[in-house]
């Protein structure tokens, strides 16, 4: 059941009637409706692969209340290791075991012998990298004893599988995510009001910006051998963009749809690419993951803490471990070097960060040396965004070999004028809304009712007419 | 809470004013012709779905003409003119060009099938097959130019209108649509959407007649194939359809077929596109084909004398209605 579905359009609306009308205002019973409304939602994927997200959940639960029983040191340790090797292991076995399986063969045929990898015929369980990190994050809390376990287990059932973040995040914490669970909530009108709102604007971000370059961005990547260097340029701009859109399209439309139960997540972008180094587009990108790599991973490693050969050791692990995350392919890993390698020369002279703030603060407009800092970050991350897309590294770096040879200053093959029109007014309204949680939340007081209401009628109206060519969500793949 | 369920149905209500008028403006304008009953389909400025327009004529003369003898098979049939295939069938024949836009075999079955069961005696049957469209789909095609006369599909009378539509309320038709009733002037980007040409179906026949085509073509031949030049691209030697498509499945609609010819001992005929692509059609489907309807198979497929010549074609998917006439000599000399 994608977010933009004619099914999910009908399943939100009833969960939503069902909660606020139709259970009593017990927090339990909504719990519960919450609980089995997100098993269904997950059921709708694959039901078979529900045993393995509850028996994930199980794991994580009965390892917490085992480790805070714990008479002594060892026996904790003990149900630690079980719940962290469990969780790796299915991730292991699920997410990376052919890609291993592959990796060794062709190792061993480069020293002349020749091994037929047995490699695994099952597809990856959807959202598997993002329910097993909500269980580590939280043993791993337990087990440093920065919260108690969780004794409810339809309140931790719920923490792990709440529908709007069960196939693509954000990464929840037990710290932030539980205690809401736990709270009885109350229908906020504003809350819910903003919740609709940032739908809205998720579903333009996938539907028109997302899928319509994606168009563009798959041909140019499917016949890149055939494409002048401007058309593969411009083929890089278009799935920067859309990856954008797709993902952070998908979050919005998360977040929103958690808004309207009354429930809080954790912010996953804030306009990445008006970042002015590639210290703050990180600090943007993917924020529930990438605190989770500082929390559980750099800190725990020493972090900035210690020798410089230390941060920048640590720099590249998360960085290769972050891509590594995302797929069982060297591109991840080539993606994720490629940016440790941009954001080593503010490691070293320790000027990461620098660009905290959004970019011009209260004004309206960048100042030049903004934005040429803004363009530079954005080159830098198309670049890397190309072995995030390519099938391999030699396509990767022929792409990038194909795009700065002299047909990069050619009269580009591919010029949709639609989809750059919607481009630019997608970037205006986004630098107009850059200092709120999602770009339209900033029309909300300063524009009369009857302007706005027009305004959200032209995007439905939109993703309506360009919602014949679906796609689906990048980020489910992993 | 109910401030908030108050808003959202005052923004639903508002925001479905549009769209109700819109859906009566398509009940008033009919512009897929598909809600009324029409005498004469002709000269639409919207592409139709053609398969209900044939079914429609029928239904509507069938009892007048009494037809006896069918073409079937997709547009490319416009090149076998009924008036001049009845030349070589015998006296008392009304034939009735029963065609539907990228036919298929599940369509000129599903057609037989009707026809056998409202009891029309098939005395004559000319059926054109071509390799991309004849067996590309082995059920009913969706989209609004290709979906199935309910009555020939048994298929729901509201599922159908649905794919209408639906067709209708695409903001690309809408756009395209209402610029050109608004405007009555085709523009290029109207294309797919607005019929640039004047088709007239025969009231009494249903033949295609493509009048400014006609009319291009008799002023000058020259300027006509100059205008196309692009359309009409180099081809090398001929090639095999390297694919085997007729599936088992249309194996089985190809054996009904031939039973309901032979219950109603019809004297047909099937014929295999001259295609300017100049490929052969498959050795294997031939085989097939060959299997069910021996002796009936004319294949003009590949490069030949009708498919070398771009002058035979009014573009590279068409052959013109002389090339029809000309097979109709050959396959009928006998």
């Amino acid at each position: 059941m994608f977010f933009n579905s004619l099914s999910f359009a009908i399943f939100l609306p009833i969960v939503f009637v069902l909660y606020w009308f139709v259970v009593p205002n017990k927090l339990q019973y909504k719990n519960i409706l919450l609980l089995v409304s997100s098993y269904f939602f997950y059921a709708c994927w694959d039901w078979r692969f529900m045993f393995l997200l509850i028996f994930s959940t199980v794991l994580d639960y009965y390892t917490g209340i085992k480790m805070a029983e714990a008479l002594n040191e060892k026996s904790r340790k003990f149900w630690f290791w079980l719940s962290i090797s469990i969780n790796l292991g299915f991730l292991g076995v699920f997410k990376y075991f052919n890609f291993f399986a592959e990796s060794f063969s062709s190792s061993v045929a480069m020293l002349g012998f020749q091994v037929n990898p047995w490699t695994l015929n099952v597809i990856l369980p959807v959202g598997i990298s993002f329910y097993t990190f909500h269980g580590l994050s939280y043993v791993i809390d337990i087990y440093k004893n920065r919260i108690k376990p969780e004794r409810n287990f339809i309140d931790y059932s719920l923490f792990v599988s709440f529908f709007p973040l069960l196939v693509a995040g954000p990464i929840e914490r037990a710290t932030h995510l539980l205690p809401q669970i736990k709270k009885n909530r109350l229908f906020d009108f504003e809350k819910a009001k903003n919740g609709l709102r940032q739908i809205l604007w998720g579903l333009f971000k996938k539907v028109v910006i997302a899928d319509q370059c994606a168009e563009i961005a798959n041909q140019v990547f499917s016949n890149a051998g055939e494409q002048t260097g401007s058309s593969l340029l411009i083929g890089a701009i278009f799935f920067t963009f859309q990856i954008y859109g797709d993902f952070s399209g998908y979050s919005d439309i998360a977040l929103g749809t958690a808004k309207l139960f009354g429930i809080d997540l954790l912010k996953n972008f804030s306009y990445p690419y008006f970042s002015r180094d590639i210290a703050e587009f990180w600090r943007r990108w993917h924020i529930s993951l990438s605190t989770w790599f500082r929390d559980y991973l750099y800190i725990p490693l020493g972090g900035s803490k210690g020798s410089m050969w230390m941060k920048v050791r640590n720099t590249f692990i998360i960085f290769l471990v972050s891509g590594f995350w995302h797929g069982a392919n060297w591109t991840f890993i080539a993606w994720g070097f490629l940016n440790a390698l941009y954001i080593m020369p503010s490691i070293i002279f320790g000027t990461n960060r620098n660009n905290v703030d959004i970019v011009a603060k209260g004004k309206i407009l960048p100042s030049l040396l903004e934005v040429f800092q803004i363009g530079f970050t954005f080159l830098l991350t198309v670049l890397a965004w190309v072995f995030f897309r390519a099938e391999n590294i030699t396509k990767a770096l022929s792409y990038i070999k194909g795009m700065f040879s002299r047909s990069l200053f050619t009269i580009p093959d591919y010029r949709p004028k639609f989809l750059l029109f919607s481009i630019f007014i997608f970037i205006v309204i986004e630098w107009l809304g850059r200092e709120h949680n999602f770009a339209i939340e900033y029309f909300n007081p300063k524009i009369n009712k009857a302007l706005r209401w027009s305004f959200y009628y032209i995007l439905i109206a939109t993703i309506y007419g360009l919602s014949g060519t679906k796609q689906q969500f990048i980020y489910f793949q992993f | 809470m109910k401030r908030f369920t108050k808003r959202l149905f005052r923004f639903i209500l508002i925001g479905l004013i549009p769209i109700i008028v819109l859906f009566l403006l398509y009940i008033y304008f009919d512009p897929f012709k598909v809600l009324r009953k029409y005498n004469d389909y002709s000269l639409s400025y919207i592409i139709s779905n053609r398969d209900y327009i044939s079914t429609e004529v029928f239904l509507k003369r069938k009892s007048i003409y009494n037809y006896n003898s069918f073409i079937l098979g997709s547009s490319r049939t416009l090149a076998f003119k009924p008036e001049h295939w009845k030349n070589h069938l015998e006296n008392g024949s009304t034939p009735f060009s029963f065609d539907a836009s990228g036919e298929s075999i599940y369509g000129i079955y599903t057609k037989l099938k009707f026809l056998d069961s409202i009891n029309v005696d098939i005395k004559n049957c000319l059926v054109i097959l071509c390799h991309d469209v004849s067996f590309a789909h082995e059920a009913n095609h969706s989209g609004h130019l290709f979906k199935k006369h309910p009555q020939i599909s048994n298929e729901s009378k509201l599922s159908f209108q649905l794919e209408f539509v639906k067709a209708y309320f695409d903001i690309h038709f809408l756009i395209n649509y209402y610029s050109y009733l608004a405007t009555k002037r085709y523009s290029p980007y109207m294309k797919g959407y607005i019929e640039d040409r004047k088709v007239i179906f025969d009231t009494v026949t249903n033949e295609i007649n493509i009048l400014d085509q006609e009319q291009e073509l008799a002023e000058s031949k020259d300027k006509y194939y100059e205008r196309r030049k692009d359309i009409f691209y180099h081809r090398n030697d001929e090639k095999v359809d390297s694919l085997s498509r007729i599936s088992l499945v249309q194996q089985k609609m190809l054996l009904e077929i031939k039973n309901i010819f032979v219950r109603h001992k019809t004297n047909y005929k099937i014929v295999i596109s001259p295609l300017y692509e100049q490929i052969k059609f498959n050795t294997k489907d031939i085989e097939k084909l060959n299997n069910v309807f021996k002796g009936k198979i004319y294949d003009f497929s590949g490069k030949n004398y009708f498919t070398d010549n771009k002058m035979n074609y009014y573009e590279n998917s068409h052959f013109r209605p002389f090339i029809g006439d000309s097979i109709l000599n050959l396959i009928y000399k006998n």
